[in-house]
C-alpha cells in the first residue's frame, strides 16, 4: 500500500512536468504577447522594447521555459508579470475560495444525486425513473453561463432573497459567507449533479442485473438488504471514480462560475492570467489544478480498497 | 444685463446654500468597475481600470474638467513663454502628501523625471513633446522646457497619471503595490484579485474634501453581473453600464444614471497598405455606402452620435462639420464602379471578440455593403491575437477598433494619421495631413489651431483616412443615495471626491 501510495506520488512529477511544458509552449506561441495586452492599442515601440527587456519577454522561448522551471524548482513560483503581485501569496489567498466553491458544488451534486440516481435505478420505467432521468439530462444539458445568469434574475433580482456576486470569508460573516456561496455552488454543481445522477442510476442497475443480485433475492432475502447490502457497494466503485474525475470538471468550471459570480478564486485568477499572456501565473494555475486532479484521482483509488476488499494495491 | 446679474446673483446664492443643504460626511462607497486593477505606479500603468484609483490617491500640477478644459491643481498658475517653449509653473502652497510630508518642486522635478527615464519604460514617455530640462529655481516654482512649441503640453500635463510623487520615493518603495500621494483619498490595502481600499486623505488640501470616509473599487468583470449587483444596491456605482441596459435602467426607481456622450468613438479602419483600399475611390465609396445612423440605432440602441467628419466631438472647440459623407448608395456604386470594382469585392473585417458592439458593428456593416456587392467575412478574434495581428503584423484589410480618452486635438489625430507613426495602423499617408499636424502641434494659439484641425478634418473625412462611425454615450449607474456625482467626458472618476452618501 504504501509504496504504492509512494509509486503514484512519484508519477505526479512527470505529469506536472509535461503539463507546464505544454501550458507553457502554448501560452508563449499563441500570437499577442503580454506587452502588446498591455500597451493595448497604445503602444509606442520605444516603451514595448524596453518592456519586453524588463521582462525578460526578449529572450528566446526555451531559454524561458528553463529560466521559469529552474526558479519553481527552488520553490519560487514568482511574480505576476503583469501586477507584480506574488503569484504564490495570490494563490494562497485565492484556494481557500476555489475550494469551498468546489466542494460545497460537489457536496450538493452528491446530496441530489446519489439518492435520485438509486431511486431512479429501483423504480425503472416508472414515474419516479421518468422524472429523475428527464430532470438529469436537463442537469447535464444545462450550460453553466446560463444557469448563472437566471439564477441571479430569479433570486436576486426578482425575490431579492440572494445577494448576486461576491466574497466574504466565512470566519467574517459564516451568514453572509453562506448566502454569497448558494448560488455559485448550485450553479457549479448543476451539471454535475445531473451527470452522476445518470451514472449513478446505470450503474445500479447494472449491478441489479448480475447473477449475485438473483442469488440474493433467491434465498430469500428482502428488497432491501439486496439493495443496501449487495448492490450499492458494488455499484459505488465505478461511481466514485466518475466523482474523481468530475472533480476536473468541477475546477474547470470555476473559471466561468467565479466570473460571472465575482468570486475571486483560482478560477478567474487563471483566465485572466491567459487573456492577459501573463505566463508564470498561467504555470502556476495549470500546475495546481493537474496537481489537485490528480491527487483526488490517488484518493479515488485508494478508496477502492475501502469499499471492495478483494482490490489490492501492489 | 440685469437679467444676467439676477442670474448670476442666484447662482452665487445656491452655491452658497448647496453646501448648507446635507453634505453629510462619511460612509463606504464601493464602485464596480469592468476589469481588475493591474498595478498603482501611476507612471507605468496604462490600464484605465488602475487610472480611476490612481487619480483618487493622486494630484497632477493640473487637472482636467469634466469637459476637458484645464484648471488649477498643485500648481495654481502657469506661465507659458519664449514662444511656447517655456513653461512655469507655481506650486500651490501648503499640500502635504498623505504621509504628512510637504509637497515641493523637488518632488515635481522627480516625478517629471522618473517618467521622462526610458528606463521606466513609461506609456506617457514621448507625452510631453521634447522635453529639454525640467528644473526648480526654488520649492514653489517649477520650470519645463522644450525644444519645439508643444500646444498640447498643458492638457497632458494635466492627465491623472501624470502624477506628482515624493521624490525619490520609487526607490524606497514598491511603487507599484503603496502608492503614495497627495490626493483626496489615501491607499489601505490592495486585496487581489478583490479589491483596492481607500479612505479619506486627512491631510488633503482642498477644504472639507472628500465626504466619504472609505472608497472601494472592485472588478465585476460580467457586463450582466454588474448590473444586477447596482439594482440590487449590493454595490453603489457601477461604471461602464453596457448601452443596452441603458433604457431598461433610466426607468428603474432604484438606480440612477449619469452619462452622455464621452471621448469614445469606433471606426472602420481600412488598411491602405494593400489593394484595393489603396484605391481613394475604394475608400470614398465604403465611406458612402455605410448608414451611421442606422448603426447606432440598431447596434448602440441610440446611445451614440454619428460622426463622419473626423474623430473629434461636438461639444470640442475643434470640431468641424462636412458635407462629404452622407449616406448614398447611388453615389458608392458609381465609386465602385470608376475604381473597377462594379460587381463588389470580397474583403475581411477583424474586430475584438470581446468587445460585443464592436462585433455587431461589424456585422451591420456586413450586411450594409452586401447590396454593393461586397463580400465581408466579420473574423472576431481573441484580443491579444487581434492585437499582434493589427498593430504589430499590419495583417488585416478591415479593422473596427475605437479611440478613447483623447482630451487635445492632437491626441485625437497625429500619432494616427501621421506618415509612419505608431498608431497608424492603416497606413495613412498624405504629405498636406502631414504639414497640417505638424502646425497644430507647434501652433499655440487656439483659434489658430481652430483652423488648422478643421481643415485637417476635412481633408482626413475627403481621403477617407478612417471610415468614422460613432462617438458612444457612456454611464455609469448609482444607488439613489449616492449624491453629488458628475459623469466626465474623459473617463475620469475625479468626481468621487465630491460624492456624499444621503442616509
Amino acid at each position: 500500500m504504501f509504496v504504492y501510495v509512494l509509486r503514484r506520488l512519484l508519477a505526479v512529477i512527470p505529469i506536472l512536468l509535461g503539463i507546464t511544458v505544454i501550458s507553457y509552449f502554448l501560452t508563449r506561441t499563441i500570437p499577442g504577447d503580454l506587452v502588446a495586452v498591455m500597451l493595448g492599442t497604445n503602444v509606442d515601440p520605444q516603451v514595448a522594447a524596453e518592456l519586453r527587456r524588463k521582462l525578460m519577454l526578449d529572450q528566446p522561448i526555451v531559454v524561458g521555459y528553463f529560466d521559469w522551471l529552474g526558479r519553481v524548482l527552488r520553490g519560487d513560483l514568482g511574480e505576476s508579470l503583469r501586477s507584480g503581485q506574488s503569484i504564490a501569496e495570490d494563490i494562497a489567498n485565492r484556494l481557500g475560495r476555489t475550494a469551498q466553491l468546489t466542494f460545497a458544488a460537489m457536496l450538493l451534486a452528491l446530496l441530489i444525486s446519489i439518492p435520485a440516481g438509486i431511486l431512479a435505478a429501483v423504480r425503472r420505467n416508472r414515474f419516479a425513473d421518468g422524472t429523475v432521468s428527464s430532470l438529469a439530462l436537463l442537469g447535464v444539458s444545462t450550460p453553466d453561463f446560463w444557469l448563472g445568469f437566471i439564477l441571479i434574475l430569479i433570486f436576486s433580482v426578482h425575490l431579492a432573497w440572494l445577494p448576486p456576486a461576491g466574497y466574504i470569508p466565512p470566519t467574517e460573516n459564516p451568514a453572509r459567507f453562506f448566502s454569497l456561496l448558494i448560488l455559485p455552488a448550485l450553479t457549479l454543481g448543476f451539471q454535475v449533479t445531473g451527470i452522476l445522477t445518470r451514472f449513478t442510476r446505470s450503474a445500479v442497475l447494472e449491478v441489479l442485473s448480475q447473477d449475485f443480485i438473483r442469488t440474493a433475492k433467491a434465498k430469500g432475502l428482502t428488497e432491501r438488504a439486496v439493495l443496501y447490502k449487495h448492490a450499492l457497494r458494488n455499484a459505488f466503485v465505478p461511481i466514485i471514480t466518475v466523482i474523481g474525475l468530475n472533480v476536473g470538471f468541477l475546477l474547470s468550471g470555476t473559471i466561468i462560475v467565479e466570473t460571472i459570480f465575482g468570486w475571486a478564486g483560482v478560477g478567474s485568477l487563471a483566465i485572466t492570467a491567459i487573456n492577459q499572456r501573463d505566463y508564470p501565473v498561467v504555470q502556476a494555475t495549470v500546475m495546481l489544478f493537474a496537481l489537485i486532479f490528480t491527487v483526488v484521482n490517488l484518493i479515488v483509488d485508494l478508496a477502492y480498497g475501502l469499499i471492495d476488499p478483494r482490490i489490492r494495491y501492489g | 444685463m440685469k437679467k444676467l446679474w439676477t442670474a448670476v446673483g442666484f447662482t452665487l446664492l445656491g452655491l452658497a446654500l448647496t453646501p448648507a443643504l446635507a453634505q453629510t460626511r462619511g460612509g463606504t462607497l464601493t464602485v464596480a468597475q469592468q476589469a481588475d486593477i493591474v498595478g498603482l505606479d501611476p507612471h507605468t500603468v496604462s490600464a484605465y481600470s488602475s487610472a480611476v484609483v490612481v487619480e483618487q490617491i493622486y494630484d497632477s500640477l493640473l487637472v482636467l474638467d469634466e469637459k476637458g478644459d484645464v484648471l488649477p491643481s498643485l500648481a495654481t498658475r502657469w506661465v507659458v513663454g519664449n514662444n511656447g517653449l517655456t513653461y512655469t509653473f507655481t506650486l500651490r502652497s501648503g499640500v502635504k502628501f498623505s504621509d504628512g510630508s510637504p509637497l515641493t518642486s523637488k518632488d515635481v522635478v522627480y516625478s517629471f523625471q522618473r517618467i521622462l527615464n526610458p528606463k521606466t519604460a513609461s506609456p506617457r514617455l514621448n507625452d510631453l513633446g521634447k522635453v529639454k530640462s525640467v528644473t526648480a529655481p526654488n520649492p514653489t516654482t517649477v520650470v519645463v522646457t522644450l525644444e519645439q512649441p508643444f500646444a498640447p503640453f498643458l492638457t497632458k500635463v494635466a492627465g491623472p497619471l501624470m502624477a506628482i510623487m515624493p521624490d525619490g520615493y520609487a526607490e524606497k518603495a514598491d511603487v507599484n503595490k503603496v502608492p503614495l500621494g497627495s490626493g483626496p483619498f489615501k491607499f489601505v490595502n490592495w486585496v487581489s484579485g478583490d479589491s483596492v481600499n481607500l479612505e479619506r486623505n486627512p491631510n488633503y488640501w482642498e477644504a472639507g474634501k472628500p465626504y466619504l470616509d472609505k472608497l472601494v473599487f472592485k472588478a465585476l468583470k460580467d457586463d450582466a453581473t454588474r448590473v444586477t449587483n447596482v439594482e440590487t444596491g449590493n454595490v453603489d456605482l457601477i461604471m461602464s453600464v453596457p448601452q443596452n441596459q441603458v433604457e431598461r435602467l433610466e426607468k428603474n426607481a432604484s438606480v440612477k444614471l449619469s452619462g452622455g456622450p464621452g471621448t469614445w468613438y469606433d471606426y472602420l479602419g481600412l488598411n491602405q497598405a494593400k489593394a484595393p483600399f489603396n484605391n481613394l475611390k475604394v475608400r470614398q465609396a465604403l465611406n458612402l455606402a455605410i448608414n451611421r445612423d442606422l448603426i447606432v440605432r440598431t447596434v448602440l440602441f441610440g446611445k451614440g452620435t454619428a460622426i463622419a467628419c473626423g474623430p473629434i466631438p461636438p461639444s470640442h472647440w475643434a470640431f468641424a462639420t462636412c458635407k462629404e459623407q452622407v449616406f448614398n448608395q447611388a453615389r458608392a456604386k458609381q465609386l465602385l464602379t470608376e475604381a473597377g470594382f462594379p460587381n463588389g469585392f470580397k474583403m475581411n473585417i477583424k474586430v475584438g471578440a470581446d468587445y460585443k458592439s464592436q462585433v455587431n458593428i461589424a456585422q451591420s456593416i456586413q450586411a450594409q455593403l452586401k447590396p454593393l456587392g461586397i463580400e465581408v467575412t466579420v473574423q472576431p478574434m481573441e484580443w491579444g491575437a487581434f492585437l499582434d495581428d493589427v498593430t504589430n503584423k499590419g495583417n488585416f484589410e478591415g479593422v473596427i477598433l475605437g479611440w478613447i480618452g483623447s482630451v487635445d486635438p492632437d491626441d485625437f489625430l497625429y500619432y494616427q494619421f501621421r506618415t509612419g507613426e505608431k498608431f497608424n495602423f492603416v497606413k495613412f499617408s498624405n504629405p498636406q495631413a502631414d504639414r497640417l499636424l505638424d502646425q497644430g502641434r507647434s501652433t499655440v494659439n487656439k483659434t489658430q489651431r481652430q483652423t488648422i484641425y478643421r481643415q485637417l478634418q476635412t481633408l482626413l473625412a475627403q481621403q477617407a483616412a478612417y471610415i468614422f462611425l460613432h462617438i458612444n454615450d457612456q454611464y455609469e449607474a448609482f444607488t439613489p443615495a449616492v449624491q453629488g456625482y458628475v459623469h466626465y467626458a474623459t473617463g475620469s472618476m475625479r468626481s468621487l471626491k465630491d460624492v456624499w452618501l444621503r442616509k
